[in-house]
């Protein structure tokens, strides 16, 4: 893993123990963005999953928090992967995340629809985010494993989807005009 | 026969706003082929028949392919032609030493077989694309906008893909739905509401965007001013 990737999985991974110690789910949702810059940058699994995992950590202590229901237990795990991180066992490190995602899927039967909710909807937000940082639709799709419908559908509703004028309206629609006459 | 080829963004862009039905009216307009590639059928059929949403969407795309609406094209010339452009526009910005990877196959695949036929142009309605297109310089200052970085550009990788896609132009889902406008194939909702052309325009430009189309909002207000006064 190249250092300065794990450098910042490191830094969100404490603080995100940290922050899991008050259930303070609005530091944890803010975390959940800074290794987005990473992963606009060399694209690596480990940004994105390390963003999706801890913005999903951050919607489920916030629903936990409203509905008083108890928070998985999941400090460990990060733990653990912090741990296997800075040993720079690569392979425990993806084994610790991927029993923090099954502990956090399978929590709670009646959390179960919201929980794959709030993954999905991780992967989309994570997506509108690489898009801010000027990866295309399809390579995001690609990376996080979503269709570019749930994409595109997210996109139209920010200002994210608008970009600079690059052709102004009045010279596209003539062009059109021109094919369709 | 002349065939326009479309990406991904538009056919969604379409149907997610119930107007996939202008297709073969637009189709008949245009006196030509529509055409899509291998790839971004995929991404319109198949994937979103994996998943729990847009399925209903997915069949609603296919029942075009199959009416023969949309052609499904592929050929080894595009693929390879894909490949070089991909290549090409993967290696122009480089932050950190790192060559940023922006575009994928299925978006090079529209655009090289728009270079292989013999309409220049693409619909698209992605930004990045587009202004990888058009602007490419502009893409340099949104990385570095965005990611606080300093953003090298590789010239060679610039003037080569620039080259390579030199006279391809874009419209997106915003113009089609324009020219159905204009054709008369939405006049069936000139209801009786004031300001009814307005509001019909409107609704339709706001619809696209809100389902992912790149335009702002002064586009739009151009757009109906332009409209309103033909």
């Amino acid at each position: 893993m190249d250092a300065r990737i794990k450098e910042d999985i490191l830094a969100v991974l404490k603080s995100t123990v940290d922050a899991l110690k008050s259930n303070n789910f609005t530091v944890i949702n803010e975390l959940s963005n800074h290794t987005i810059h990473d992963a606009s940058i060399y694209q690596d699994e480990d940004s994105v999953s390390t963003a999706i995992l801890v913005y999903a950590i951050g919607k489920i202590v916030q629903r936990c928090t409203e509905t008083q229901c108890p928070v998985p237990p999941v400090s460990a795990l990060l733990e653990r992967a912090r741990d296997a991180l800075t040993r720079d066992k690569d392979g425990l490190f993806h084994a610790a995340f991927s029993e923090a995602f099954d502990l956090i899927s399978k929590h709670d039967a009646h959390l179960k629809m919201y929980i794959d909710e709030v993954l999905n909807k991780a992967r989309v937000k994570k997506g509108s985010k690489l898009y801010e940082h000027g990866i295309s639709v399809a390579r995001i799709a690609d990376m996080l494993g979503l269709s570019q419908w749930e994409l595109y559908s997210y996109l139209g509703k920010t200002t994210m989807s608008e970009g600079e004028v690059t052709t102004s309206a009045t010279k596209r629609l003539q062009l059109a005009r021109e094919l369709f006459k | 026969m002349k065939t326009l080829f479309f990406d991904t963004g538009p056919i969604i862009s379409l149907t997610t706003n119930n107007l996939l039905w202008l297709l073969p009216k637009l189709k008949e307009a245009f006196n030509g082929e529509f055409a899509i590639t291998d790839g971004v059928k995929f991404e319109l059929v198949q994937k979103p028949l994996e998943t729990k949403k847009f399925k209903f969407e997915a069949l609603q795309v296919q029942g075009m392919i199959e009416q023969r609406v949309l052609d499904v094209i592929t050929s080894p010339a595009i693929r390879q032609k894909a490949a070089y452009l991909q290549n090409l526009a993967n290696r122009i910005y480089v932050i950190r030493r790192q060559p940023m990877q922006i575009l994928q196959q299925g978006e090079c695949e529209t655009l090289a077989a728009a270079l292989l036929s013999n309409v220049p142009v693409i619909v698209c309605d992605e930004r990045i694309t587009r202004t990888l297109l058009e602007a490419p310089h502009q893409l340099q200052e949104l990385y570095e906008r965005r990611l606080h970085e300093k953003v090298e550009v590789n010239d060679q990788a610039l003037h080569e893909f620039t080259k390579a896609v030199k006279g391809i132009k874009v419209i997106r889902s915003v113009e089609l739905v324009l020219i159905a406008y204009e054709k008369g194939f939405l006049d069936q909702f000139l209801v009786k509401v004031p300001n009814v052309r307005r509001e019909l325009l409107e609704s339709l430009l706001w619809g696209v965007k809100l389902h992912g189309a790149a335009i702002s909002e002064d586009e739009i207000a151009e757009l109906v001013k332009m409209e309103l006064k033909r």
